[in-house]
C-alpha cells in the first residue's frame, strides 16, 4: 500500500501541491490527469524524493518514505520514468536496463523487444525504442511501486498501443502503478482508477467511467482542453 | 637507450596518473582544476617516508599514493555533492590553497650530517631513496611503464564492471543515477579518494625520480594539463588520456623549434579538438565502433 | 582598533577593484551561463601590453591606460571567438575546459615578450596621500577605490537605466523569454563579453598602477579572486558581485594585518573553497 497523506509542497512559495491524499493498494493501477501544471509530476517527483514536501507524509506498507534521498527511495522498491526518457546515451542498451545493478538484462530486453539492440549506444534509439527502453529499465528492478511518467508522451497511435499491451504483460499483480498521462484514453486503457489534479489539488478520484459526469473536472480539466 | 629517451618516457608514465586521476573524475562528471594538490601530496608523504623514516622505495610509493587518497576521501566530505563549475572552482581553489600552504609547511629531521625535509618555498630536497637503493634510470622507467600498464588495465576492468556502470551513470545523469537506487554521493566520495591516490602515486614515482619536489609543483597549469590529456585523447576509455599525455610530452616536447610556443601550439591544439570533438578523439562513440570491429574480426 | 579600522579601509579600497573582477565574471556568466577562466590572464595581458607602452614612452599615462584596456578587449573577443561562439552548441564546462586552452596560451604570449618575469608598471605620482584622523588613505588606494567606484556606478547606470541594459538583464534572467521579446541573444552575449572585457581591462589599470608591478601570475591572480567575488555574492547577481568583492578584499587585509603575508593568499582561497562547500547552488548537478 503507497500512501500519500496530506502533501504539500511549494516552490517559491506558489503552491504546487496542496495537501493531497492518495491511497494506492498493491495490484492497484491508478491514473493521474490534469492540465498542465497541475501538479502531476510535482506528486512523482515527492514520492520519488526528489522533492521534499512541505507538509504531509508518504508511505510505502507503513514505512515512511518521506525524508529519503531518491536513491533510498528507489532501494525502498520504488521505480520511476521521466517525462522524457532520461536515458545513459553513452552507454549500451544492455547497460541501460542493468543500470549498475546486479541483474541480467537479457529477458528484459526481450519482453520490450530490443535484444537485437543490446550492444548499441542508447543515443542511437528512435524515440519509442527509448520509451520503451526506459520502461524495461523500471521494471529490471522488479520495483514494488512503479511511478510513469507520460509513459506515451510524443508517440504515434501504433507506439501508444505498444506500450499499453506492454504494461499488462509486464506488470504484475503485486505491483503498485501510478501512471500520470496527459491523455485520458490512455488512463481509461488500463487504470481502474483516475485522479484529477487541478491546480495542486485533487478534484476527483474515482473510476474512469464516473470521470465523464462530474461537473468540476468538466469544469477544470476537460472545458480548459475544450476551449483550447 | 639514451638518458634523454629515459627522463622523456619517465615524464610521460609520471603525468599519465595525474592524467588518469583527473580522467576518472571526468569519468563522473566532475571537472578538476586540482589534481596537482594530490600529486604534491603524494610526493611529499612518499619523500617523508622514504628520505626521513628509512622506509624501502616500494613502500614509501605506496605511503604517498594511500596519503593522497585520504587527502582525497577527506576533500569529498565537502565536494562530493558539489558539481559542474562549482565542483571546478572549488578544486581549483583547493589545488592553490595546498600550494600555498606547503610555502609555509617546515619539517625537517635530521638525517646522518643533515637536516632533511619539506622547507617550505624552498621545497623538499634530498628524497635519494631511488639511488642509494641502486635502480637505474631504466629499471625505473621500466618499472613506471608497468605500473600505468597495470593501472590502465585496471581503470578498463572497473569501467566495465558494475560499480564502473555507476560511475559513468552518475557522469551522466545524477537524478536518474538515484532513481535507479545509485549511491550518488558514495560513488563521487570513492572516485575522489581513488583519483587522489592514483595521482598520488604519481607524485611518489616523481619525487623519488627528481631526488626533490616544491610547492611549485602544485602549479595549476599541472592540473590543467591532466585535464586537456583527457579531452584530447578521449573520454571513452583510459587510454585516451595516456595517448594525450604521450602527444603532448612525447611529440610537442621533442619539437625542438616549437620551443617557446610549445603552450601556444598545445593551447590551440586543445581548442581546436574541443571545437571538432568535444569529448576527444577516442569518445565513447569511437571506442562503441572501435570494439564493434574488434569483434566482428574476431568472428 | 586603529589597526582594525585601517585594515577595514585597506580592504574596502582593495575590495572595490576585487568588485570590478567579479563584475566582469557575473556579466559573462550571467548572460551566457558559461565561465570565462581566461578573464584573469586577458588582464594579463593587457597589463603587459600597457607595461611596454609605458617604458617606451614615459609619462604618457593616457597611453598606457588605452593599451591596457583595447589589449584586453582584444584578447577577450579572441576568448568569445574560440571558447564561447565556436562551442555555443556544446556543454558549458567545454566551454570552461576551451577557456583553460585559450589561458595557457596568452600565459606563453607573455612569457614570450618578457625577458624579466617581473615588468614596472607606470603609476601617477602627483596624487597625494590623505590622512583622516588616525587613519591613511594612500593615493594608490584611493585611486583604486575612486576609480573602481566610477566604473561601477557606470556600469550601473549602463545596466539599469538604458534599453542595452534591459536586454542585457532580461538575458540573463532568461534567454529563452529574452529571445521570445525580441532580444538578440547572441548579439547581447557578445555585448557583455566586450563590456566584461573593458570593466576586466580598467580593473587592471586600477590594479597595476597601484602594485607598480605585474608578474605573469597575475591571471591565475585575477582569476581567482573576480571568481571568488562573484561566487561569494551568488553567483549571477551584480550588486552581489560588488559585495562579495568588498568582502574579500576586508578578510585579505584584516588577515593580512593580523597573521602575516603568506596567511592572506590562504584565507582568500580558503574563503571561496568555503563558499562553494556552503552554498546550497552548488549541490546541482553537474553540466558535462
Amino acid at each position: 500500500m503507497l500512501s500519500v497523506e496530506g502533501v504539500s509542497v511549494r516552490f517559491a512559495g506558489i503552491s504546487a501541491l496542496s495537501s493531497v491524499s492518495l491511497a494506492v493498494a498493491a495490484g492497484e493501477r491508478l491514473g493521474v490527469v490534469g492540465p498542465n501544471g497541475a501538479g502531476k509530476t510535482t506528486l512523482l517527483n515527492v514520492v520519488a524524493g526528489l522533492v521534499r514536501p512541505a507538509a504531509g507524509a508518504i508511505r510505502l506498507d507503513g514505512r515512511p518514505l518521506t525524508g529519503l534521498a531518491p536513491d533510498a527511495v528507489a532501494r525502498a522498491g520504488v521505480a520511476r520514468t521521466f517525462q522524457s526518457p532520461r536515458l545513459f546515451s553513452r552507454m549500451t542498451v544492455e547497460e541501460n536496463v542493468r543500470a549498475g545493478r546486479s541483474l541480467d538484462a537479457e529477458p528484459w530486453l526481450r519482453l520490450v523487444g530490443l535484444l537485437p539492440r543490446r550492444g548499441d549506444l542508447a543515443a542511437a534509439l528512435p524515440p519509442g525504442e527509448a520509451r520503451r527502453l526506459e520502461l524495461a529499465r523500471a521494471l529490471a528492478g522488479a520495483p514494488h511501486v512503479l511511478l510513469l511518467d507520460e509513459p506515451c508522451g510524443g508517440l504515434s497511435a501504433a507506439e501508444t498501443e505498444d506500450i499499453a499491451a506492454l504494461l499488462e504483460r509486464a506488470v504484475t499483480p503485486a505491483t503498485i502503478l501510478v501512471v500520470v498521462e496527459h491523455k485520458l484514453r490512455v488512463i481509461s486503457r488500463f487504470c481502474q482508477r483516475v485522479a484529477v489534479l487541478h491546480l495542486g489539488e485533487k478534484i476527483f478520484d474515482g473510476p474512469p467511467t464516473a470521470l465523464r459526469a462530474d461537473r468540476r473536472v468538466l469544469d477544470a480539466y476537460l472545458g480548459k482542453a475544450r476551449a483550447s | 637507450m639514451s638518458d634523454y629517451a629515459v627522463s622523456l618516457l619517465v615524464r610521460i608514465g609520471v603525468e599519465a596518473f595525474v592524467a588518469l586521476s583527473a580522467y576518472l573524475l571526468l569519468v563522473i562528471g566532475r571537472v578538476s582544476f586540482g589534481q596537482q594538490a594530490f600529486f604534491v601530496i603524494g610526493g611529499y608523504a612518499a619523500g617523508i617516508a622514504t628520505a626521513l623514516y628509512g622506509a624501502p622505495l616500494a613502500v614509501g610509493i605506496m605511503v604517498g599514493a594511500v596519503a593522497a587518497g585520504v587527502a582525497g576521501a577527506l576533500l569529498s566530505a565537502v565536494m562530493a555533492p558539489v558539481g559542474g563549475i562549482y565542483f571546478a572552482a572549488g578544486s581549483l581553489a583547493f589545488g592553490e590553497l595546498v600550494r600555498v600552504a606547503l610555502l609555509s609547511f617546515h619539517y625537517q629531521v635530521p638525517v646522518g650530517a643533515d637536516l632533511t625535509g619539506p622547507a617550505g618555498a624552498d621545497g623538499f630536497r634530498g628524497v635519494r631513496a631511488l639511488f642509494t637503493g641502486g635502480v637505474s634510470a631504466t629499471a625505473f622507467m621500466l618499472a613506471v611503464a608497468g605500473l600505468v600498464a597495470l593501472t590502465f588495465l585496471a581503470i578498463a576492468l572497473l569501467l566495465r564492471s558494475r560499480w564502473g556502470e555507476a560511475m559513468r551513470m552518475v557522469g551522466e545523469d545524477e537524478t536518474a543515477s538515484a532513481s535507479l537506487g545509485v549511491r550518488v554521493r558514495r560513488v563521487a566520495a570513492l572516485t575522489m579518494a581513488g583519483a587522489g591516490a592514483l595521482a598520488g602515486l604519481g607524485g611518489g614515482l616523481f619525487v623519488h625520480y627528481a631526488t626533490y619536489m616544491e610547492p611549485g609543483h602544485s602549479d595549476v597549469m599541472l592540473g590543467v594539463h591532466s585535464l586537456a590529456y583527457a579531452f584530447i585523447g578521449g573520454l571513452g576509455t583510459p587510454l585516451g588520456p595516456i595517448i594525450g599525455v604521450a602527444l603532448d610530452i612525447g611529440l610537442l616536447e621533442s619539437f625542438r623549434f616549437l620551443a617557446g610556443y610549445r603552450m601556444i601550439v598545445f593551447g590551440g591544439l586543445v581548442m581546436g579538438l574541443l571545437v571538432v570533438r568535444p569529448r576527444g578523439l577516442l569518445d565513447e562513440v569511437a571506442v562503441h565502433r572501435l570494439s564493434r570491429l574488434v569483434a566482428w574480426g574476431r568472428r | 582598533m586603529v589597526d582594525f579600522l585601517q585594515a577595514l579601509v585597506d580592504g574596502v579600497m582593495l575590495g572595490a577593484t576585487y568588485s570590478l573582477l567579479g563584475l566582469g565574471f557575473t556579466l559573462i556568466f550571467g548572460v551566457l551561463r558559461r565561465l570565462n577562466l581566461a578573464f584573469g590572464p586577458t588582464i594579463l595581458v593587457g597589463i603587459y601590453a600597457g607595461s611596454h607602452v609605458g617604458l617606451a614612452w614615459p609619462g604618457a599615462l593616457w597611453a598606457v591606460v588605452a593599451a591596457t584596456v583595447v589589449a584586453a578587449i582584444l584578447c577577450g573577443i579572441y576568448v568569445e571567438r574560440c571558447s564561447f561562439r565556436a562551442l555555443a552548441r556544446q556543454a558549458p564546462v567545454v566551454s570552461m575546459i576551451s577557456t583553460f586552452a585559450v589561458w595557457m596560451q596568452l600565459q606563453e604570449l607573455v612569457s614570450l615578450f618578457e625577458a624579466s618575469r617581473t615588468m614596472p608598471y607606470p603609476s601617477p605620482a602627483w596624487l597625494p596621500a590623505l590622512t583622516v584622523g588616525p587613519i591613511l588613505l594612500r593615493s594608490d588606494a584611493l585611486l583604486m577605490w575612486s576609480g573602481a567606484t566610477a566604473i561601477m556606478l557606470a556600469l550601473f547606470v549602463l545596466l539599469y537605466r538604458t534599453r542595452f541594459g534591459t536586454a542585457v538583464r532580461a538575458v540573463a534572467d532568461s534567454s529563452e523569454a529574452a529571445a521570445l521579446m525580441g532580444v538578440n541573444v547572441s548579439i547581447i552575449g557578445a555585448a557583455a563579453f566586450l563590456l566584461a572585457s573593458t570593466v576586466g581591462g580598467l580593473a587592471g589599470v586600477l590594479i597595476a598602477q597601484s602594485q607598480q608591478q605585474v608578474t605573469p601570475y597575475f591571471g591565475l591572480w585575477a582569476t581567482v579572486k573576480g571568481l571568488t567575488a562573484m561566487l561569494l555574492g551568488g553567483a549571477g547577481s551584480l550588486p552581489g558581485a560588488v559585495a562579495g568583492g568588498v568582502i574579500l578584499g576586508v578578510v585579505e587585509t584584516q588577515t593580512l594585518w593580523h597573521f602575516g603575508g603568506q596567511w592572506r593568499d590562504l584565507a582568500s582561497f580558503a574563503l571561496l573553497f568555503l563558499v562553494i562547500a556552503l552554498s546550497p547552488r552548488a549541490r546541482s548537478e553537474p553540466t558535462l
